[in-house]
């Protein structure tokens, strides 16, 4: 029996502030004569409670089928409509929502404008509506476990937070041991913040070691990963101490990149080399915690920040700690060219204002870089500069100031850790141009990536601080907790959906999804390979939808007819 | 086509908006929110993201009465679906070609970048639109 499609209209007053702007009786009798039209009414607050009983009564004793509610933006109240159709036994797709105030009502000056506009918007809505099927949902299992791919600190502080919050942990390691950056023996104690991180770490490692939950892989690399959030399958490479490669295939609910960072000293954009006198930070380091005196006979060591790279802050406690040391262990006078000092950060003004008071002298330029030439008649280092403060005005005939010194330390550049380009092609995430991971884009907020599931901590995606690496680890956690806390996860299948009789595989839309959840599957029976969107990862923005030049996949709440019903014949 | 009842001699513009539900939908929100009008009617269109607008449903929309038809996504590097206001700008940019061959002039079909607490700036591309359009004239001009 052919069912008579029924279609009832709820108008909303909002009290009075949509009906004093608007001739609502106009548009009642404008539609309460179309036959699909069961019932059109104006009500006065649609969102009470009390009138949405009565509103889920209408639905029921009218037996309607489809329903448009005229009423304030559907960002604010549309959470609410829905939720009520369905408890009234309407599917959430078989209602349209209609923003008569916004768009309406409040933005137009003379009645006869906004009435009109009023109509349009509702006979769009009308049409629309007729093409709007109901949507269902699907449960699926997913895995709560999480992947981390690294042991340094960030990888090590998320493993246990995981494991706190109730999630096993793989924890993957390249290198024979845990530890990362801060496994290196020439680490000096910092009293900065009462953190001894060589101390620190070690602690963190013991603990993951004697955690049952956290399975800890060493000489181990993720050479391939397939799936989507909650149903990932890894493939790590495990090195045996025979030098054999075993590989294993895992199953985890989410990823985590701790890749870090490592230190470059680039001579090309300095324009010179490392020498005996012209060092790094980290040979600086090295010398500082080594027991050898390889600081006998310096008497001045000049520091430069700021000669490569865009960002020109005197950064981090680590240049601070190194000069005050070197001041006061070691009576060396030090002194700190810069462009900026910065001190944005807990503890740093501390130290700056230590680091004057000890008698480092700081000397800022702008924008003509200091000149550094070798004496090597003296055997000591030449650094000039135009000093930014006391200008050009002070010296007469632009005389420079220089500096002679023993040593002259140059920082270096942070760049991501080897083998962090392929990891991010295996992962399919984004990268800056420097090759951390985080594409710019301001919707990407802290540890996320462009995928569901995946997300990045620490010296990876450029951190250069102890402080927000742990951070870091902290919101990961929560987060993957967030994502991961119930066995069954229950979803709307409004998501992109692919015809693959139509489909041509040319592969448009998996190179176009922004979150990489279209892939390749075998089909077994057919022996061929089809597209296959995940449906659980897939954020429904329809970017595939308009790509795919075979018009083979669809969006099922703006599919292309219901969009060109909407669109069509304005008033 | 809409004829002002005063003056049926008057050409009202059509304009038809497609907006990103994420940020041109709330700018026009917030355009009601500080009080601002329009100084005619225009017709707002939602779009998960405006990465989802493909060149038919601009031509349908042409087709069916608009005289212009204005596309807002987000700003740069601000999309939430990370490049769909720059495919849809791309997309765009060849069809205002073939528009233009066929005597469509590039003026009616308009691609911005707006941001959602960008009220005041919404209300200002519809009206600028509004006034280039009725310079131009109808798009099918009656027989």
């Amino acid at each position: 029996m052919p069912q008579r499609r029924k279609i009832g209209i709820f108008l909303c007053s909002c009290g009075n502030t949509i009906s004093k702007l608007i001739n609502f009786k106009e548009i009642i009798e404008y539609f309460k004569n179309f036959k699909e039209v069961e019932l059109i009414e104006e009500n006065s607050f649609l969102c009470k409670p009390e009138t949405l009983i009565g509103f889920k009564k209408k639905i029921k004793d009218n037996d309607l089928s489809k329903i448009i509610v005229a009423a304030c933006s559907p960002q604010l109240k549309g959470t609410i409509f829905k939720k009520t159709v369905e408890e009234a036994g309407l599917n959430f797709n078989l209602l349209s929502l209609v923003n008569l105030r916004e768009q309406c009502a409040m933005v137009y000056k003379e009645k006869e404008s906004s009435t009109k506009s009023a109509i349009d918007l509702i006979y769009s809505a009308l049409r629309r509506i007729k093409l709007q099927q109901p949507i269902s949902s699907k449960t699926v299992r997913i895995k709560q476990n999480a992947l981390v791919i690294g042991g340094g600190l960030a990888g090590l502080q998320t493993a246990i937070n995981l494991s706190k919050l109730g999630h096993p942990v793989v924890l993957l390691e390249r290198e024979s041991s845990l530890g990362g950056n801060i496994n290196s023996t020439s680490l000096v104690k910092y009293n900065h913040n009462n953190i001894n991180l060589k101390e620190l770490v070690d602690k963190k490692i013991e603990e993951v070691n004697n955690n049952p939950q956290i399975e800890v892989f060493t000489q181990a690399e993720l050479i391939k990963l397939e799936g989507i959030v909650g149903n990932f399958k890894a493939t790590i490479e495990i090195k045996n101490k025979d030098t054999r490669r075993e590989r294993k295939s895992l199953n985890m609910g989410a990823i985590v990149l701790a890749t870090g960072c490592q230190s470059y000293f680039p001579s090309e954009k300095y324009g010179i080399d490392l020498s005996s006198q012209i060092i790094s930070q980290s040979q600086l380091e090295e010398l500082l915690s080594s027991k050898k005196a390889g600081l006998n006979g310096i008497n001045t060591i000049c520091f430069i920040s700021g000669i490569i790279g865009d960002d020109q802050r005197l950064k981090g406690d680590k240049l601070f700690n190194q000069a005050l040391i070197l001041t006061t262990k070691y009576k060396i006078q030090v002194y700190i060219l810069c462009k900026n000092v910065y001190v944005a950060e807990d503890g740093l003004e501390e130290l700056y204002q230590q680091a004057r008071e000890k008698g480092i002298i700081f000397l800022k330029y702008d924008q003509k870089k200091p000149e550094i030439r070798s004496k090597a008649s003296i055997n000591k280092i030449e650094v000039s500069l135009y000093d930014r403060l006391l200008g050009k005005d002070f010296y007469v005939e632009g005389k420079e100031l220089i500096i002679s010194c023993d040593l002259l330390v140059l920082e270096e550049e942070i760049i991501p850790a080897p083998g962090s380009k392929k990891l991010s092609e295996i992962l399919q995430v984004g990268c800056d141009e420097e090759g951390f991971y985080q594409q710019k884009n301001i919707s990407l907020q802290p540890v996320f990536t462009n995928r569901k599931g995946i997300f990045v901590v620490g010296a990876c995606r450029g951190l250069k601080n102890i402080i927000q690496t742990l951070d870091d680890s902290g919101m990961t956690s929560l987060e993957i907790h967030n994502l991961l806390k119930e066995k069954l996860v229950r979803y709307n299948l409004d998501r992109a959906m692919v015809d693959n009789d139509k489909c041509t595989l040319c592969l448009t839309c998996l190179r176009t999804c922004p979150h990489k959840v279209i892939q390749l599957e075998e089909d077994i029976e057919l022996n061929q390979v089809k597209i296959k969107i995940s449906d659980l990862a897939c954020e429904g923005c329809g970017i595939c939808v308009s790509q795919c030049p075979a018009n083979a996949i669809t969006l099922p709440r703006y599919k292309d007819d219901q969009i060109m019903a909407e669109i069509a014949q304005t008033i | 086509m809409f004829v002002d009842s005063n003056n049926k001699n008057e050409f009202i513009p059509q304009i038809i908006v497609l907006c990103c539900e994420n940020s041109a939908y709330r700018a026009a929100d917030m355009a009601a929110t500080l009080e601002l009008s329009y100084p005619e009617i225009i017709k707002i269109v939602p779009f998960p993201c405006i990465g989802r607008v493909e060149e038919r449903h601009i031509l349908h929309a042409l087709e069916n009465g608009a005289d212009g038809v204005m596309i807002l996504g987000c700003l740069e590097d601000s999309c939430k679906f990370l490049d769909g206001d720059v495919r849809t700008n791309k997309k765009l940019i060849y069809l205002k070609e073939i528009l233009l061959e066929i005597g469509i002039e590039n003026a009616r079909v308009e691609f911005h970048h707006i941001s959602p607490n960008m009220g005041a700036k919404f209300v200002e591309l519809v009206t600028k639109m509004k006034e280039n359009i009725k310079k131009l004239g109808p798009l099918f001009k009656k027989m």
